[in-house]
C-alpha cells in the first residue's frame, strides 16, 4: 500500500487522500511535521489562528517490527514559543497511522461556527463528525468512550480541558497500550488542536500492516539494533528506575534546578529519587519496568499505585518529578503524583505548568513546597479555567510578567527542563539555540565518533562546546525523523553496531541505500529547515540567549554562572 | 575520630532487605588514609571486586565533580564520593567517566593536591540505583556508619519499612522503636547493622 497524505480542513469540513510529494518522500517523524509546516504555515501567522497548521506523522519505521519505532510527531507554529515546534510521543497512534498508510495527517483552518468535532481515519479515509459527549472531559474520560464507541484497538489523540480552554501549556495526549496517555508534551500544540476545534482523532488501521522491501535484511538488522539497546548498562537503569534515577545525580552534581533555579541541590531528594520511587512502586503492588508503545524493549516507563495499591499514574518521568518536585522545593511522591495524574488528565505539559508554578512562589502566590496548594489550584483553578487559572497554565513567562517575577527560566518562552545550565553548560547551550525553545531533548545524542560529525575545535574552549551541541542536534533531528525513541541514543553512544543497523534498517524498510553521510545531511537539513521558519517569523540571534539571570547569579553549592557570549553562542549556525 | 558510635542492629524480613538498601542514598561514612585512591576505597568495600568496580561504577562525583580516574586520590576529611551505574540522557553521558562529552561539563574535574600521607580523614559515600541494590546488602550486613538523621529521614519517607523489622539492638541489647526513635535523635552517627531474619 502507497503511503497518502490525509488533509483535513476544518473550514469546510472537508477531507482529501493525497499523494506524497517526491519532497516529502524520505522524511517522516519530525523530519515531516518541519518540513510541511515550513512548506504550508505563514511563519508570521497567529498560532492559534486558521493559517496554522496541526501536522501528526509516524516515524520512517514505525509501524515495522524495529525495536522502539513507535514514536508520533506532531507539529505546527506553538502558540508559547512562536517558533516551529514539534513534539513526539509513544503510545499505539504512530503504528497505527503506518499500518493505515498515513503518512502525515494535516489539519487546517478553523470551523465557522462553535462547534466541536472528532476526526476518524482508516484506511479508506477521514470522517469529520460533530462531537458534543466528550466535550469538556479530562483526557481518560476521553480515551474510555472512545474505545465504548469503536473498539479497545482504536488509537487515540486526544486534548483535555487545557487544549479546550486553548492555554498554552496544553499538550497532545496518545493513548499507550494500557489505556493511558502519553504526551506530545512542549510548546503548546494541544491549544492548536483546541483552536481547530478538534477534541479527539480516532484511529483504525483495520488489516493495514507495513511493506518492508527486504524483510530478510530488516530483520537481521533489527535484532542487531535490539541486542544493542537491551545490553547497553543504561537500558537496565532506565529498566529498573525509570529516567527517575537521574535525581540523585543531578542532585549530586549541583544542577538540581530548586525553588526556582535558586539553588542547584534540594535537601528532600532523597524523597524523590528513582531509588525511593522503585521502592514505593514494588511496595505497592505497581509495575517497576513497563514500555509506553508495543515494541519497546527498554521499557523506561511504570505504573504507579496510590497507598491503597490504586494506580495513580503511569509514565513517571524525571522531567516532571524533578519539576514538580524540587523546582516547588516538593518532596512528597505521592503529591507529586497526584499533580502528574491531574496534569496529564487535563492534558497541560508537566515542565511547562511545574516551572510556572516554581515562578509563581517565587512571586508570593503560594509558599515553596505547598503541594496542597499545586493541587487545589490545578483542580479548582485551572480546570474551570478561572483567571488564575489561564495565567498558571499559559506558562512560566507569563507568571513572571503577571506577577512582576524576573526569574523566569524560559528560552524563546519556553520553560527550561530539568538541568541547571549554569553546572552543566553544554546543555546550556542547546537550550539558547534549540529552534524549539529551551528543550532538554533537541540535542540528545552522539554524532562525533560514529557519525564521523567531529569537531575540530578545543573541546574545552566555548566555540568547542558550541560546536558539539551542534552537532548533537544535528544528530537528534536525524533520529526524530525515524520515529525511534531518544533513548536508543545510549546505546548508539557506546555500540558501534547500533546506528549503523539502524541506517541498515531504514534502507531495508524503504529499498534504498542510505549512509552515514546522509543521516547526518538529513539532521542538518531539518534544523536549517526549522531556523530559517523562525528567521521568517521574526526570530533573531538574540533570541537564542539565557534569561539575564544565569549570567548574574551564581547557583550553589559550585557558585558558577553562565558565561558564553553572544557572540559565542552566535557561531552555532555556521554550518 | 576514634570515638565509636553506638551500634544499631535491624533484624528485617529478608525479602524487605532491598528496600533498606535505598537508605545508602544518603551516604555512609568510611576512614581512610590521606591520598587513598578511589579504586582502593571501593575495592576494600565488601562485594566491590576490581572488575566490578572497574565495569560497573560508570559514574563518579567528588563533592559534587565528575571524576574520571579510579585513581584520583582522596585528600580531603570530609569529601563526599558518590558512585552509580550508568546514567541516562545527554547529561548522563556528560557526567560518566572519561565520556566523550567531559567537554561539556561546567568545569574540569578538579587538580587535587596531595597531603601529608599519615593523616586519616572521613569520606562520606553515597551509593546510587544498581550499586546500592547490588552491594548495599552486604555492605549493611557487614556494618556501615550512618548518620542518625539520613536514617530518621529515610524512615519517614519509607514509613512502611518499620514494619518490615523484627527486631532491634542497640549496643546489643534488646530495644523498641521508642528506644530506637531516642538513639536517633541524641546521636550524629549510628553503626547501623542490618540483616535478614
Amino acid at each position: 500500500m502507497a503511503d497518502k497524505i490525509y488533509r483535513i480542513n476544518m473550514t469546510d469540513l472537508s477531507t482529501s487522500i493525497e499523494d506524497v510529494p517526491a519532497d516529502w518522500a524520505g522524511h517522516g517523524g519530525r523530519g515531516l511535521t518541519s518540513t510541511i509546516v515550513a512548506a504550508e504555515v505563514p511563519p508570521t501567522c497567529h498560532p492559534l489562528g486558521p493559517n496554522n497548521k496541526l501536522v501528526f506523522a509516524p516515524g520512517l519505521l514505525s509501524g515495522t517490527p524495529a525495536a522502539n519505532s513507535g514514536r508520533i510527531s506532531c507539529g505546527a507554529k506553538s502558540p508559547l514559543s512562536g517558533t516551529i515546534k514539534e513534539a513526539n510521543a509513544g503510545g499505539t497512534s504512530a503504528q497505527i497511522m503506518a499500518k493505515m498508510g498515513c503518512k502525515a495527517l494535516i489539519i487546517e483552518g478553523q470551523p465557522q461556527e462553535d462547534s466541536w468535532y472528532t476526526i476518524k481515519l482508516s484506511p479508506e479515509g477521514a470522517t469529520i463528525e460533530k462531537e458534543e459527549e466528550l466535550v469538556g472531559k479530562g483526557n481518560f474520560a476521553v480515551v474510555e468512550a472512545v474505545g465504548k464507541r469503536y473498539s479497545d484497538s482504536t488509537g487515540v489523540i486526544t486534548i483535555g480541558q487545557a487544549g479546550e480552554m486553548q492555554m498554552c501549556a496544553a499538550n497532545v495526549s496518545i493513548k499507550d497500550p494500557d489505556g493511558r496517555v502519553r504526551s506530545c508534551g512542549r510548546g503548546g500544540l494541544g491549544a492548536v488542536m483546541g483552536s481547530k476545534k478538534v477534541k479527539c482523532i480516532a484511529l483504525d488501521a483495520g488489516d493495514g500492516k507495513v511493506d518492508i522491501a527486504d524483510p530478510d535484511a530488516f530483520k537481521a538488522a533489527n535484532k542487531t539494533f535490539a541486542k544493542a539497546l537491551v545490553d547497553h548498562p543504561v537500558s537496565q537503569a532506565l529498566g529498573q528506575y525509570g529516567t527517575n534515577v537521574l535525581v540523585n545525580i543531578i542532585n549530586e552534581a549541583g544542577a538540581l534546578p530548586t525553588r526556582n533555579f535558586t539553588q542547584g541541590q534540594f535537601e528532600g531528594h532523597e524523597g524523590i529519587s528513582g531509588e525511593t520511587m522503585h521502592d514505593i512502586i514494588v511496595e505497592r503492588k505497581g509495575k517497576p519496568k513497563h514500555n509506553c508503545h508495543t515494541g519497546c524493549v527498554i521499557q523506561c516507563s511504570q505504573i504507579y499505585n496510590d497507598m491503597k495499591g490504586n494506580l495513580k499514574t503511569s509514565g513517571f518521568e524525571y522531567e516532571s518529578i524533578w519539576a514538580l518536585g524540587a523546582d516547588c522545593a516538593v518532596d512528597n511522591l505521592d503529591q507529586v503524583a497526584e499533580m502528574d495524574h491531574l496534569l496529564d488528565d487535563l492534558g497541560l505539559d508537566t515542565i511547562e505548568t511545574a516551572v510556572a508554578f516554581g515562578v509563581a512562589m517565587d512571586g508570593g502566590v503560594l509558599e515553596f513546597g505547598d503541594s496542597d496548594g499545586m493541587i487545589r489550584i490545578l483542580k479548582e483553578e485551572v480546570a474551570n479555567g478561572t483567571p488564575l487559572g489561564r495565567v498558571i497554565g499559559n506558562g512560566a513567562a507569563n507568571v513572571g510578567r503577571t506577577y512582576g517575577v524576573t526569574r523566569v527560566p524560559v528560552v524563546k518562552n519556553q520553560a527550561i527542563p530539568a538541568y541547571d545550565p549554569r553546572a552543566v553548560k553544554g546543555i546550556g547551550i542547546t537550550y539558547a539555540t534549540s529552534t524549539q525553545g529551551a528543550d532538554h531533548t533537541m540535542g540528545y545524542t552522539i554524532a562525533t565518533n560514529i557519525l564521523n560529525v567531529g569537531g575540530s575545535l578545543d573541546p574545552l574552549s566555548n566555540e568547542g562546546q558550541v560546536e558539539l551541541s551542534r552537532n548533537l542536534q544535528i544528530a537528534t533531528a536525524a533520529i526524530d525523523s525515524t520515529g525511534m525513541c531518544l533513548f536508543i541514543a545510549f546505546a548508539a553512544l557506546d555500540d558501534e553496531t547500533c546506528l549503523p543497523a539502524l541506517i541498515d534498517m531504514i534502507n531495508a524498510r524503504f529499498g534504498i541505500n542510505l549512509t552515514g553521510d546522509d543521516v547526518t545531511s538529513l539532521g542538518q537539513t531539518i534544523l536549517k529547515t526549522e531556523h530559517e521558519f523562525n528567521l521568517a517569523a521574526g526570530f533573531t540571534n538574540q533570541d537564542d540567549r539565557l534569561p539575564e539571570f544565569f549570567e548574574l547569579e551564581p547557583l550553589p553549592p559550585h557558585n558558577t554562572v553562565w558565561d558564553f557570549t553572544g557572540e559565542e553562542i552566535d557561531t552555532f549556525w555556521n554550518f | 575520630m576514634n570515638h565509636q558510635p553506638p551500634k544499631i542492629e535491624l533484624s528485617v524480613s529478608p525479602d524487605s532487605i532491598a528496600g533498606f538498601t535505598t537508605l545508602l542514598q544518603g551516604g555512609i561514612f568510611i576512614e581512610v588514609p590521606c591520598n587513598t585512591q578511589i579504586g582502593d576505597l571501593l575495592t576494600s568495600l565488601p562485594g566491590f571486586s576490581r572488575d566490578y568496580v572497574q565495569s560497573r561504577v560508570e559514574t563518579i562525583f567528588i563533592d559534587g565533580l565528575p571524576a574520571d580516574s579510579l585513581s584520583q586520590p582522596l585528600t580531603t576529611s570530609g569529601t563526599v564520593l558518590a558512585i552509580s551505574a550508568a546514567m541516562p540522557g545527554l547529561a548522563g553521558a556528560i557526567f560518566r567517566k572519561n565520556s566523550v562529552h567531559a567537554s561539556l561539563r561546567t568545569s574540569p574535574t578538579a587538580d587535587v593536591e596531595t597531603e601529608s600521607a599519615e593523616k586519616t580523614i572521613q569520606v562520606r559515600l553515597k551509593l546510587f540505583n544498581m550499586i546500592a541494590v547490588e552491594r548495599g546488602e552486604q555492605l549493611l550486613y557487614e556494618g556501615c556508619v550512618v548518620k542518625a538523621s539520613t536514617i530518621q529521614y529515610f524512615f519517614n519517607y519509607r514509613k512502611q519499612l518499620l514494619k518490615q523489622i523484627a527486631e532491634i539492638r542497640v549496643n546489643g541489647a534488646l530495644a523498641d522503636f521508642e528506644d530506637l526513635h531516642l538513639w536517633l535523635n541524641r546521636k550524629k552517627n549510628i553503626l547501623l547493622i542490618i540483616s535478614g531474619d
